[in-house]
This record gives C-alpha cells, structure tokens and sequence, in this order.
C-alpha cells in the first residue's frame, strides 16, 4: 500500500504543471530619479523628482516620492499613477501644495501591493510656468522584469553596425 | 475632369494643329453635320455618312482609342466605339499609359512612391515632379533597384541575381495628441534599408522601401543557403539621409524569420513596441521633416544621426559638431519633442541661431535661446500642422496650446528684452497658419512657405543682426520685411503690438512701414 501510494504520488508530482513563483514586487530597494537634465534642450518642467521604493514582502512595498522645483513655483501637484495590478494600502494618492521655492520638497509616501506580474508605477509631479502646467514624471517597474528580446550584432558592408532582433 | 466631344462641344485647341481647313471639316464632323442624306436612312451609300460613322469619325479625327492616348496632360479615349472623352488630369497629375491603356493619376497617387519609386509587380512607380507609371515588361524589362540615388527603375531582366523578394516593413505608430498616446496602429516605414542577408550575415543585396513600406529585391543564393530579410533604422536615400542609432552606435535592426533562398517570394516585417518600434517613429519623423525641407529647395540635404534607446535618459538635444539629434528614452513617440530638435538641426544647417543653450522652461529667457527654441518649436508644430507642443510621459505629461495662447512681452521695454520661447512660436504660427487660423489674428494671408523662405532666404544668409546681438526674433521680422516687402505692415503691427505687446520698430533694411 505505502508502494502504491508513493507511485500516485510520484505520477501526480510529474503531471502537475507547477505555477510559477509569483514574482517579487521589487527584488531590493529601488531609487528612480527624474530632474531637468543638463543637456536637454527642450522645455523641462523645473522640478526635480526621486522616487524610492523599499520591499516589505514578496508582494508589498513602501514607496516614497520626493519633488523638488528647481525655481519656486506658485504651486506643485504630486500624484500617483496606479494601474488596475496595484493597491494603494495606505498613504495618499496626490498631493497639492501652494508656493514653495525653489530646493524646497515636498514628499508623498504610500504602501503599493502588486496583485499582478508585472505593473509600471508613475510619480507625476505638476507645476504652472508663466501659465502652462508642467508635469515630469518618474515610473519604476514593479514585479516580473519584461521578456528579454533576444539581439545579434554585425558590421554591415559600410561598417554601420547593427543590432537586430528576430521576434 | 471629363469632356464628351459629342454633338458641338469642340475641342478647337485640339484641332486647332491641324490647320483651319481640316479643322472645320472634322469639327463639323465631330458635330455631326454630315451632308445631305436624301432619304433620311443615314445609308452611306446616299453619299452622306450616317450618325454612328459621324461619331466613328470623331475618334478617328482625335485619335483616339478605346484604351486611350495621353495629350497634354489629359486622356484621350474613344468611349463605346461612338464618342471621344478627355478627362484633364489636373495640376500635379498626370497621363500614363500601362498595363494597356492611359489613366490619370492625381497627385495624391504619389503618396506611397518616394523619391526612389516603387515597384509594384513589374510597374514602376516613380514621382519626380509629377506621378509616371512604366510597364517594365512592356519593354522586355522588369522592375529593379539600381542604387540609392536612382532608386527603383525598369532595368535588364539581371541573370546575376534570378530571385526576388517582395514585401513591406511596417511599425507600430502611437498618434499623439495632448495627453494621450492613441493605440499602437501599422504604419508603413518609408525608405528604410532592406537586405537579404544568409546565415553568415553577407549583405547578398540592399534596397530602399517606397513610402507605402513595400520593397521588391533582388537577390542570387545557393538554393541550399538560408537566407533572411532584415530592415535597418536607416534611410540611405540621398534625399533623405538619416539613420537612428541606439546609444552604443548600433542601428535598430529587425529580421525575418530565416528561410531557403528562393524558398520565399513575400516577406511582411511589422516592428512593434517590444522590438524598437520608437526608434522607427523617430526615424520617420526625421524622413518627414527632411521632405519638408526638401520641398522648400533645399537640394542637398547634410547627413542626421538620431540616437534613441529605450530607458535611456541622456535628455533630448542636437549637437551641431556632429549633427547628432539625442532624443531621451521617453521620447520616443513624442513626435513634437522630435521634431523641435530636427527644428535645431534645420537651424544649424539651413538657417541661423546663436542659442546659448541651457535649461529652459518657457518662462522669458535671453531672447537669443527663446529664438532657437521657439523657432525650433514652430519647425515642429509646422511640419505636423497643429499649434501644440506635447511632451507626452506617464500620467498624460504636458502641452501647450500656441494658437489662442499669448505669452506677452513688455511694450515699455526694448526690443532686447528677454521673451518667452512660446512666444516667438506663436507669433511665427499666427504668421504663418493661412488659411487654418483659428484665431482670426491680424496675419491672415501668411504661410507657412513665406515664414521658411525667411529662414532659408534671410536668416540663412548674411544678414543684418539687430534687437539683442546674435539671430533673434527681430532679425526674423527684419527679414520678413526684405523678403516679403511692406504690405503687411498694418496687420504686423496689429499682432506684434497690440496682442503680443512686442515693441518691434519696424526699422529693418526694408525701409521704415507706412
């Protein structure tokens, strides 16, 4: 009997298709940063952005978003961007605030769960500029990192290289 | 347009060249005037020709076919054996005679052609000033890629390479507009590289896509090599050259499925957002604004270099020394963020500005940097037609309105005065929005075509530098003056002073207005 139960056993460890691990939401803490970059030449939102994002467990994580306006602005608006695979478990999703100058912060701090795979979080941070509303935005990535795209480098004829992928 | 030449409707231009005499004769003909007929029964034996020889006649007197003829730009053709039609092919169409017969093709046929032609079995395609259509076979022909100047051709059916491969490249477009990027939809990839290459990646032939994205190539393989379709971020025409690296130098590539040599005769490659589609809308966008530029008379275009790879964030700028256009990771669909830095590259290449560079962020700044970047801006929102600037990211991102939108100088202060960047965007696109002004702004007549020719024409040029040292709005203004003369005065003035508070003097090399 105990034979026939460990060959029952052995046939349904080998016909089980096994769930993958759900993927962790962020392996290690995570800082994404977004500021008016030094060499662009388009017009930049002066604010500056840090997003930092702290594991807590598999499946939650802190997420903490620093925005500091790089010239004082008449008002900033921070807000979250949460897809349908995430839950804010506390913490706000905006913040709004009235003139502030310039290297002042202010910070929005909530807790995320990811309920899907994979999931993009945006911080957005809103400011008017001689009347047009400026946004810069950071995102971090949350969960499974997306599928690897397979690449192939060469030299052409003329020497160009080339990187090609082959879906 | 069709005219029936039936009854007394003449052609006389026409007939004309046949001298006076005949020319009567066969109108009248043509009209069916045929001469006495006796007994009514139109039998030609009464002497008079009856009404269906009349009309037969008409088509012998035109020449013309059932399958129709080209004349002076219209078709010709003999319809039901009993009237002849011309139809006028109109300004920018033309008469071409294929596949059997003669057809008008509008303008509009040479949308998906290019500067290289395309092939379309053995028809070739070519639109170099007005569309033309040659049957290669009809001429023991076929329909080849010569080089990327030539482009397309009817050319000797070529024993050295016996296979052919035909297909499109196509990419996935996300349509901007404010706030919003529209769902991923295939778009063709105009003159962009193709190879076959086999399995050793030997570039066995090379040719360019048409603006439809179709391709036809020819090629020679052992039938046991494997082989396949590659399309490079790259446009080899000469009148377009650009290409679109990412950020270790490396062109965007995507290939086809490997196969036999010979094995297959259709390749379709569709590139969408996970392999690189961004790149390719950046690629395009540069296509875009160079057939632009082309357009404008600029012959020779200086090689572009875009660099765009996803993540990125090197920010988006130009660099003259090497005309290397930096476009950040997240701007890949941003069409408008694209084409102000191409707005730069115009700049340094075909016109003039002394940006001194640095962060912006449209409040008013050295009116040399708000030259080139609201010039820059107003390149980008004229090559697309619509008065936004959009910078899209996550969360809707930002755009500015340039059409109803006033960013005000100070009438009390100088013409040197620091000036928003949105500013002299505006004011260049009330300048030049024509007939598409929304605003009703004082500078109605103005277009785009007569603001550019100022900034090939003048500012490319010597020209005179006043308002703050180095190019500056007013230089752009005193230049408008000299090229397009004083009649705008009163309606510059009413825009420049009354809405966008500009104290400009009217002082340039044109004389002062009236």
């Amino acid at each position: 009997m105990r034979g026939i139960s460990a060959v029952a056993l052995a046939i349904a460890g080998c016909s089980s298709a096994a769930a993958p691990p759900a993927p962790r939401i962020v392996e290690s803490t995570r800082i994404i940063e977004s500021t008016p970059k030094v060499r662009s030449c388009k017009p930049e939102a002066p604010v500056a952005l840090v997003a930092e994002l702290v594991p807590i467990d598999a499946r939650r994580a802190r997420l903490t978003v620093q925005a500091t306006p790089t010239a004082a602005v008449d008002a900033l608006e921070l807000a979250l961007v949460l897809p349908a695979e995430v839950t804010l478990l506390d913490g706000a999703p905006a913040l709004r605030t009235g003139a502030i100058g310039a290297g002042e912060s202010r910070t929005l701090a909530a807790t995320l769960r990811l309920d899907g795979r994979a999931a993009d979080v945006a911080a957005v941070a809103r400011v008017p500029v001689d009347g047009v509303v400026m946004a810069r935005a950071a995102t971090v990535h949350l969960g499974a990192e997306p599928p690897w795209l397979r690449s192939h480098t060469y030299a052409l004829p003329d020497g160009e290289l080339a990187r090609e992928v082959r879906p | 347009m069709i005219r029936a030449s039936r009854g007394c409707v003449l052609h006389l231009g026409r007939l004309g060249r046949l001298g006076p005499v005949a020319a009567l004769a066969l109108a009248l003909t043509a009209c069916g005037d045929n001469g006495p007929d006796p007994d009514g029964d139109h039998d030609p034996a009464d002497g008079g020709a009856s009404a269906s020889d009349a009309a037969a006649n008409a088509c012998l007197a035109e020449g013309a076919t059932a399958e129709g003829t080209c004349r002076d730009g219209a078709v010709v053709r003999c319809v039901d054996g009993t009237r002849v039609e011309t139809e006028d092919c109109g300004a920018g169409g033309a008469c071409v005679v294929a596949a059997g017969g003669a057809r008008c093709l509008g303008a509009e046929a040479c949308a998906g052609v290019g500067p290289l032609g395309r092939c379309d079995g053995d028809l070739l395609w070519r639109c170099d000033g007005a569309p033309a259509l040659t049957d290669c076979a009809a001429a023991g022909q076929v329909c080849g890629y010569i080089d990327d100047t030539a482009g397309y051709a009817c050319v000797a059916a070529p024993a050295a390479t016996p296979l052919v491969i035909t297909g499109h490249v196509r990419w996935h477009d996300r349509a901007l507009s404010p706030g919003m990027l529209a769902p991923p939809a295939a778009v063709p990839a105009r003159g962009v590289m193709v190879s076959v290459l086999d399995s050793a990646d030997t570039t066995l032939a090379t040719v360019s896509t048409a603006d439809d994205g179709s391709f036809t190539i020819r090629y020679a393989a052992p039938a046991t090599a494997q082989v396949r379709v590659t399309a490079y971020s790259r446009s080899r025409a000469t009148a377009r050259p650009v290409r679109v690296r990412d950020a270790s130098g490396y062109l965007h590539a995507q290939a086809s499925p490997p196969f036999a040599a010979g094995a297959t005769a259709t390749v379709e490659i569709l590139i969408t957002e996970a392999t690189g589609a961004r790149a390719w809308n950046a690629l395009d966008n540069m296509v875009r604004g160079m057939d632009v530029v082309r357009a404008h008379g600029v012959t020779t275009l200086s090689p572009l270099y875009v660099y765009w790879q996803a993540g990125s964030s090197t920010g988006s700028y130009y660099q003259s020394g090497d005309n290397s256009l930096h476009l950040d990771g997240d701007d890949g669909y941003d069409d408008v963020v694209a084409l102000h830095e191409f707005g730069h590259y115009f700049q340094d290449e075909y016109s003039d500005s002394d940006n001194p560079g640095g962060a912006h962020d449209g409040s008013p700044a050295d009116p040399r940097l708000a030259w080139g970047e609201g010039g820059a801006t107003w390149i980008a929102i004229a090559i697309r037609g619509v008065p936004y600037y959009i910078d899209y990211a996550a969360g809707g991102g930002w755009s500015v309105e340039l059409e109803n939108r006033v960013h005000a100088a100070s009438l009390t202060s100088s013409m040197s005065q620091n000036l928003s960047e949105w500013m002299v965007a505006e004011v260049m696109w009330d300048v030049s929005d024509g007939s598409a002004d929304a605003d009703a702004d004082a500078m109605g007549p103005g277009t785009a075509p007569q603001v550019l020719a100022v900034l090939l024409g003048y500012l490319g040029g010597s020209h005179a530098d006043r308002g703050r040292g180095g190019v500056d709005l007013v230089d752009w203004l005193d230049g408008w003056f000299l090229h397009h003369g004083n009649a705008t005065c009163a309606s510059m003035r009413t825009l420049l002073r009354d809405r966008y508070r500009f104290p400009y003097d009217f002082g340039g090399a044109a004389g002062p207005c009236p």
